[in-house]
């Protein structure tokens, strides 16, 4: 086999393996992406918002979902909804970081903000980042519900969230896939739920949403 | 324009569980309806009421107030029961007859019907015979209601709806343990279980007795659309009309809920009557209204909200 075919033999099973832990986890994790929806949905419309928190691509995958739930996926018209990734402010996260430890970037950020019935939506493949284990304690103290996405790995994320998504493998890049893909189709029932509420209570809606 | 927008509407109980849904259903049809929350009226007052009515001059009235609560509840307090819910719809209704109230809507109680009607549950049926003795304090205190509002259409041509639902469920509900009903206990039990990782969960009785599920919005909808077509003294059965039994929501809320354990039925428990179900054609018929949301779809909702709210009682603990 020459170089050029073992690469493409490469591609094709990477690609493969990702293709087949997104529809394991279709069918492992269906009702807990439901569940999560479901519990955003539910804070949104009595005001709540969603805080993300993750490192690396995990923090890349807050930033890109938080800005799908502001601005807007499919569909018609909607409010905006209230997310908000706590891995972009630098200010906040090189201070916290400098000052309090590495650990503590999250879990500040959700003493600031977090308020009852807002959700905190935690991302870790591994289940073990420190910084975001202290924000799901930090957030359960301040009466926030939770929603972690992970990996089948032994780490305690899954134990400390309302709900636990776990997509079946042990390899990071497949883990990180799944999560973004997982992500998506949050965001895509969110938005389909609120659509159907909104047809119900359009008015109530938009003034919570701008109140 | 709907019917609602601008209108002058008062809401008993507003704050509570179905009240809070009606209050929703107003606001969405345009009208900021009037809140009665006990701690400013004590509506078991016939002078507090009065006020009520002097302050608010209300077009429609929505009396969802209620002492209640499961079996538990109604077997500890049954003067209580009796007493409020009677003297709350009696005042209500006489002095809104005075005040110039145009109808006056009112949730009744399921557990009003004869004990031993023949099932589905007809609004004809209503007064065959005696409910279940459990709970007649409050039921009895109910059904009286439905009477006063007949002879006031018959002397003064009073019009009312006495709306009778079936097991009321959804966001909002009573998870207090001591005083709730079936479905928020059950998503309750499986809630916190999963959460806390237990393998076993126990279910008192056999599964067996159905029970008629109605989701919350559904019958606030339902109660804004009988304030709308109804002129007279009418009760109406507000339910799904569909028997569910306790092993299928079981079923459904382990599969909502994600519950992994195993549950236990615990035969030795008492269970409440076998069947339940109501006859909900007079509300299709003249309301054009059913239940829309089914039992899975109106679980998810409900287990969402709990799962906010435990999140929140977190911080009482």
């Amino acid at each position: 086999m020459n170089d050029t075919e073992r690469w493409r033999q490469e591609i094709l099973s990477q690609l493969t393996e990702s293709a087949v832990v997104q529809r394991r986890s279709a069918e492992s994790c269906g009702e807990a992406i439901l569940a999560a929806a479901a519990l955003i949905v539910c804070s949104l419309t009595q005001g709540g918002k969603l805080m993300l928190c993750g490192n690396g691509g995990s923090a890349a995958d807050c930033q890109h979902l938080a800005a799908e739930l502001v601005g807007r996926m499919n569909g018609r018209q909607r409010p905006a909804l209230a997310a908000l990734a706590l891995t972009t402010d630098t200010s906040a996260l090189t201070a916290l970081g400098n000052d309090f430890g590495y650990e503590t970037v999250f879990q500040r950020q959700v003493e600031a903000r977090g308020r009852p019935g807002d959700v905190v939506l935690a991302i870790s493949t591994s289940g073990r980042s420190q910084n975001v284990l202290r924000a799901l304690t930090a957030a359960a103290r301040a009466g926030l519900a939770t929603v972690g996405l992970t990996g089948d790995g032994p780490g305690p994320l899954a134990d400390l969230t309302d709900i636990a998504i776990r997509v079946p493998s042990a390899n990071t890049q497949r883990i990180q896939e799944a999560h973004i893909a997982i992500g998506h189709v949050i965001c895509y029932l969110v938005e389909r739920m609120l659509g159907a509420e909104m047809e119900e209570e359009s008015e109530c809606l938009i003034s919570q949403a701008s109140g | 324009m709907s019917y609602f927008s601008g209108k002058r509407v008062v809401v008993t109980g507003g704050g509570g569980f179905i009240g809070s849904h009606v209050v929703q259903a107003l606001r969405a049809e345009g009208c900021e309806p009037f809140v009665v929350r006990s701690h400013d009226y004590d509506l078991t007052r016939e002078s507090e009421v009065a006020l009520l009515y002097e302050d608010t001059r209300p077009e429609i009235l929505f009396h969802v107030a209620g002492l209640v609560g499961g079996i538990g509840a109604n077997k500890d307090r049954p003067a209580e029961f009796f007493y409020q819910n009677l003297t709350m719809g009696t005042f209500l209704l006489h002095l809104g007859q005075r005040f110039g109230l145009k109808k006056f809507v009112a949730a009744g109680a399921g557990c009003g019907y004869p004990q031993d009607a023949p099932m589905p549950l007809k609004e004809a049926s209503f007064w065959d015979g005696p409910p279940q003795p459990e709970s007649a304090p409050y039921s009895l205190a109910k059904r009286l209601l439905h009477i006063q509002s007949q002879a006031y259409y018959q002397q003064y041509g009073f019009n009312s709806v006495i709306t009778v639902p079936g097991n009321v469920y959804g966001p909002n509900d009573n998870f207090d343990l001591r005083a709730s009903h079936v479905v928020p206990a059950l998503v309750r039990k499986f809630v916190d279980a999963a959460a806390s990782g237990d393998e076993q969960a126990a279910v008192w009785g056999s599964g067996r007795p159905t029970r008629d599920f109605v989701y919350v919005e559904d019958v606030a909808r339902g109660m804004l659309l009988a304030a709308q077509r109804y002129e007279g003294a009418e009760l109406v059965n507000i339910s799904s009309g569909i028997e569910t039994s306790i092993r299928e929501l079981v079923e459904a809320l382990v599969e909502v809920v994600n519950f992994r354990g195993e549950i236990v039925w615990d035969d030795s428990q008492p269970e409440g009557q076998p069947v339940r179900c109501f006859d909900v054609s007079k509300a299709e018929r003249d309301l054009g209204w059913r239940a829309e949301t089914g039992l899975r779809p109106g679980l998810e909702k409900t287990v969402a909200w709990y799962r906010l709210n435990r999140a929140t009682a977190r911080l009482a603990v």
